[in-house]
């Protein structure tokens, strides 16, 4: 009898185990690889502390694309950041926030995430994860207080599953809400332009294309490093303050004076869907860049030593300059349907305004 | 998930075994919070040493890093956690385990959070930022928030607001507390009690005006100054006999 008893127990734990085992298997999230271009160097963030999955990255889609994140449901990340400017804010040189605050920057585009080592254009972010912090708790923009985002998710029955889905269980928190962004963030990856494709030796550039990447390569290139652009530094490149927004830059975050004014290089890969240009906007054409550093910067002691002096750009050289930029347009990043809103189809017309 | 956890748990009790007693003192700290020598609440006015009134609205702070140091000079790691404690809801308590506390004759607490977490990206529990101990533009932990309202605040609604936090340097301002250890063991249960003397925050080594000084919000020179003073705030527990 007593025997019988302790197998009828040993068989249950057995199944028992041998089921959540099963569960196990059946939850564990799909792993995604990510994928380092050819020839490009080691991304900095840390993804094994957060793994790529379909399922986090599905997650942190959606809530891109979901208005619970601000105070009066007016805005999404993607509102600021939009797939056809390569998730700038097309056409706006600063962004709307909710109820119609202005913030004081321009919203940077958004792409080759994982290799960005600070974030801002004065770099105060010191990790990806974190970043969607500054939208949702400051009054400029999303407003709303992070503990209410955060309970408006728990109280819905499809994000508790999402999280189950990427996480292994429902918790949400401010942890995962961040991880699940960054998952779909680190997935924006643009790596497909003309100019990827030339150095793959898939296509050719055409002369003006060539003779423009030599003037880069000789006066962009020290800090618009290829093949990102970017060498994540911050400079002062001569440009005025604006009297009205008093934004010092990079100093705001090291009270430097040496570090005033200076701010992070932009990447210009799909610089020329990216307008307006510049932290605060400023400059509302490429040509309004070139003008820049051929005539109107203003070189100051904390000015790079590579601005001390205007550039050399004869119209000619700005017209291959122009060529070879238009080359680092990517436009199936720009077009790719897994980057669009869920269950969206990608928009190819961006809307005339965005204003309400 | 639960099978993970299961092994881990198991491999946990087999290595603690085998290990012997690590982890296995329970630790509890108590800091009892004043100003000038009365308990610290929401409602009461107090003046600090510059004769500026005050009420208090927030008081809280991290402890880390809690450690013991032997007498032959070397220091034990009693807990790596970090605490978030708050000042002004009653005496606040810190709860762990760790080794036992045989031969410490020195208890060393970081007031603040550790430079690395800092760089790593968003945590969990005590350091959720949701806790609002945090700074996201220009990342890092606030390691003690103070504010309260003074009608020597030249600031909107009279608020003071000192946000101390910073961990690069020059502008380092986690700080380490060091306390001769006296303890009340019983078995294997540790009791300490500490106290907070906040009216030091004003005065202790620099002087802080709220008439001058009402808002520190970001990393820096004044940051600095009031961690300096928030180091001498605590000290071991000297229960008073009553005033007569
Ligand atoms: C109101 C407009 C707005 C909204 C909404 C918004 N952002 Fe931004 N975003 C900006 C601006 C402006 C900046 C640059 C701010 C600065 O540098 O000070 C920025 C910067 C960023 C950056 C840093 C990029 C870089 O190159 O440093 C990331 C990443 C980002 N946002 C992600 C998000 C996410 C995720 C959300 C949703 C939670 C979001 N944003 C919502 C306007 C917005
Ligand atoms: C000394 C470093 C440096 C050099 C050299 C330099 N840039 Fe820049 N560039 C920057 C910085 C920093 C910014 C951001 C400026 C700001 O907004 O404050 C910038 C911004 C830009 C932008 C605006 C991009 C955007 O998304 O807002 C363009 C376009 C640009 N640079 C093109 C060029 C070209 C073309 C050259 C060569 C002719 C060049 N840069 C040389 C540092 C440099």
């Amino acid at each position: 009898m007593k025997n019988k008893g302790q197998w009828m127990i040993a068989s249950l734990l057995a199944t028992a185990l041998l089921c959540s085992a099963w569960a196990v298997q059946y939850f564990v999230p799909k792993k995604r690889p990510f994928k380092i271009p050819a020839g490009w160097p080691q991304p900095v963030y840390d993804f094994q502390k957060n793994p790529l999955t379909e399922e986090g990255i599905a997650l942190g889609r959606t809530l891109f694309y979901d208005e619970i994140l601000s105070k009066d449901s007016s805005l999404s990340c993607g509102s600021c950041h939009q797939q056809f400017g390569a998730f700038n804010t097309f056409d706006h040189p600063l962004s709307h926030g909710v109820e119609g605050q202005v913030s004081f920057r321009n919203a940077p585009a958004l792409y080759n995430l994982a290799w960005m080592p600070s974030f801002m254009w004065d770099g105060g972010i010191n990790h990806l994860d974190l970043q969607f912090l500054a939208p949702v708790t400051s009054h400029q923009e999303m407003g709303a207080d992070l503990n209410e985002v955060l309970e408006k998710l728990r109280k819905n029955e499809s994000y508790r599953k999402a999280f189950k889905a990427a996480f292994g269980d429902p918790t949400i928190n401010t942890q995962r809400l961040g991880k699940a962004l960054s998952q779909f963030m680190l997935t924006l990856v643009s790596d497909n332009s003309r100019y990827d494709k030339v150095k793959r030796g898939e296509a050719q550039f055409s002369l003006p294309e060539q003779l423009g990447e030599a003037i880069f390569l000789q006066k962009c290139a020290v800090c618009h490093q290829p093949p990102l652009f970017t060498d994540f530094s911050f400079r002062n490149t001569g440009m005025t303050k604006d009297l009205f927004l008093q934004d010092s830059g990079r100093m705001r975050i090291t009270g430097l004076s040496a570090d005033s004014l200076s701010f992070k290089v932009p990447s210009l890969r799909n610089v020329t869907v990216s307008y307006p240009y510049g932290h605060d906007g400023r400059f509302f054409s490429l040509m309004n860049v070139f003008e820049h550093y051929r005539k109107n910067l203003r070189s100051v002691p904390q000015t790079d030593p590579l601005l001390k002096q205007p550039l050399a750009l004869s119209n000619y050289e700005i017209g291959q300059l122009r060529a070879f930029l238009n080359t680092l347009t990517d436009t199936s990043f720009l077009t790719n349907p897994a980057f669009a809103p869920p269950g969206q189809a990608f928009r190819h017309t961006a809307p005339a305004d965005n204003h309400q | 998930m639960k099978i993970g956890h299961l092994l881990a748990l198991l491999c946990c009790m087999i290595s603690g075994n085998l290990l012997g007693q690590t982890g296995k003192t329970s630790y509890e700290i108590t800091v009892h919070s004043f100003f000038n020598g009365r308990p610290l609440q929401r409602d009461s006015l107090y003046l600090n040493e510059w004769g500026e009134a005050l009420h208090w609205n927030q008081c809280r702070w991290y402890f880390s890093r809690i450690r013991g140091v032997k007498t032959n000079g070397d220091t034990v790691l009693l807990s790596n956690q970090h605490f978030l404690l708050d000042g002004l809801t009653g005496p606040a308590t810190v709860q762990f385990t760790g080794p036992s506390p045989v031969g410490i004759k020195s208890l060393v607490i970081q007031l603040g959070v550790d430079p690395a977490v800092n760089r790593q990206g968003i945590q969990t529990g005590d350091l959720d930022p949701a806790k609002g101990m945090f700074w996201t533009w220009n990342t890092g932990y606030v390691h003690v928030k103070l504010s309260g309202t003074s009608a020597a605040a030249a600031t909107a609604g009279e608020r003071f607001n000192y946000d101390i936090g910073g961990y690069q340097p020059p502008h380092v301002t986690q700080r380490q507390l060091v306390f001769p250890f006296v303890a009340d063991t019983h078995q294997q249960r540790t009791q300490i009690s500490l106290q907070a003397e906040w009216s030091k925050v004003f005065d202790a080594q620099h002087a802080i005006r709220i008439g001058q000084y009402a808002v520190c919000h970001q990393p820096g020179a004044l940051a600095v100054l009031l961690a300096d003073n928030a180091a001498q705030v605590f000290g071991l527990f000297v229960p008073k006999s009553p005033q007569p």
